[in-house]
């Protein structure tokens, strides 16, 4: 097989506003995720803190000895490394600041950073530190230049194998067979689930859950892969991104988890499919204003 | 070496070890009987979003000496946007000390007495009635 055309999806350039848009919606997910940790910083690494170890064994055994003052002087600069990296300020050397800081603080304490919200998060941040960009659009300095496609296409890599997986692994755990979104819809108020949906008598039914449980199924298997078909991307990423939203509006997960999984399939969208997006904007844009003014 | 090179090569390791981390966490699971650490943060846990979910879980209030109850949740001093509930209820069932700690932080004078009220739910049965219900109280007259 010829190797350029392996590989070209991850080299030459493309349009740089997909990867800025997964910037700000990454970073603001993190600065969501870690800042209540790092501003109430006596909660969770203040002296005798209830802590867990989930993630670097070395730092959460020598991070407690470390002087409070200097915790806290590492959490700002965490804090300030993630805001330069949603402005687009060195993206790369922000992702690295941010990225050692978040993993140093989620290894001290693990507790009330959800640890499977971060799985995708160190891929990514990874891939930042390595690969950097992302700041050719909305950010001070943008020149408007094409992006180097390595990076938007190694975490759209990454993003959709999560998914696929996560698909892959229900189907082990005895999914559609088990009924599973009966037993998460089933949760009672205060577990969980948002109060609609534990006050709505609909999505209790054996019907509906069933119907969510293959559904979510058949999303998490066919749209990584549809979405990498030019022919069938559009219509998969409008799936995608209603399963997401649906995730987020029936249960109470960290927006991180949303702002990674929403974004990030914008890479896959190739430039003319991007006018295509650009063009029906701009024409709701004037479709607005004339109809206010009949 | 170029860099062109060198950036298939990582592109390549990138993959096969993205590959690897999920099938250590799914099929190296049933063929060996435990999942593989690969060292990379990004790998340690695999790729999952709710494949099994616990049958008996708990709903955690708590009430002051006047008894009006509350959401434990907001006990905790820090912001969680839209999931404040389930991040303490995340907590407390990971972590067996996280109830009491959060308890005596949240005392605001010698007298003050938090009861905690944990009442469990068996789902697949009955998600109108808890099935258990046990209740831990911290600070209190000394």
């Amino acid at each position: 097989m010829d190797r350029a055309k392996l590989f070209a999806p991850f080299e030459g350039t493309r349009d740089p506003r997909p990867l800025a848009i997964v910037r700000i919606a990454f970073f603001t997910g993190l600065l969501l995720h870690f800042a209540p940790s790092l501003i109430w910083l006596e909660v969770g690494y203040g002296r005798g803190a209830v802590r867990v170890d989930a993630w670097n064994h070395w730092l959460f055994s020598h991070l407690s000895h470390t002087p409070p003052a200097l915790v806290r002087v590492l959490a700002i600069v965490t804090l300030l490394a993630l805001v330069a990296a949603i402005v687009g300020i060195r993206p790369r050397i922000a992702a690295i600041v941010a990225g050692l800081g978040c993993y140093a603080f989620a290894s001290f304490n693990s507790i009330h950073l959800q640890t499977l919200a971060l799985v995708p998060a160190w891929a990514i941040l990874m891939l930042w530190m390595i690969c950097g960009g992302g700041a050719n659009a909305y950010a001070p300095r943008a020149s408007g230049e094409r992006e180097p496609s390595l990076l938007p296409s190694l975490i759209l890599f990454q993003i959709l194998l999560a998914v696929w997986f996560s698909g892959f692994e229900k189907l082990l755990a005895g999914w559609p067979w088990s009924n599973e979104m009966g037993i998460v819809l089933a949760y009672p108020h205060g577990f969980m689930v948002r109060d609609w949906v534990a006050a709505f008598p609909l999505l209790h039914g054996p019907v509906v859950s069933t119907l969510l449980t293959w559904g979510t199924l058949a999303v998490e298997l066919g749209t990584p892969v549809l979405l990498l078909v030019r022919r069938t991307r559009l219509a998969a990423l409008v799936v995608y991104e209603l399963f997401f939203l649906g995730i987020i509006a029936m249960l109470e997960v960290p927006p991180l988890f949303y702002f990674i999984f929403a974004s990030v399939p914008l890479l896959a969208l190739d430039d003319s499919q991007l006018r295509q997006l650009t063009d029906v904007r701009s024409r709701v844009r004037r479709w607005v204003p004339r109809r206010r003014a009949s | 070496m170029n860099r062109l090179v060198i950036r298939r090569i990582f592109i390549v390791v990138w993959i096969v070890l993205a590959l690897a981390g999920a099938l250590a966490h799914t099929v190296a699971e049933r063929a060996v009987g435990h999942t593989i650490d690969l060292g990379l943060p990004n790998l340690q846990y695999g790729y999952v979003m709710f494949n099994a979910n616990p049958k008996r879980v708990p709903v955690y209030t708590y009430a002051h000496a006047d008894g009006e109850r509350h959401d434990l949740a907001d006990l905790d001093p820090r912001p969680a946007l839209g999931y404040k509930r389930a991040r303490v209820a995340l907590d407390a069932m990971f972590s067996a000390t996280y109830l009491r700690d959060l308890c005596n932080r949240a005392l605001t004078s010698r007298d003050d007495q938090i009861t905690i009220y944990v009442d469990g739910y068996q789902v697949d049965v009955d998600r109108e009635h808890p099935a258990m219900s046990t209740t831990e109280v911290c600070g209190g007259p000394r």
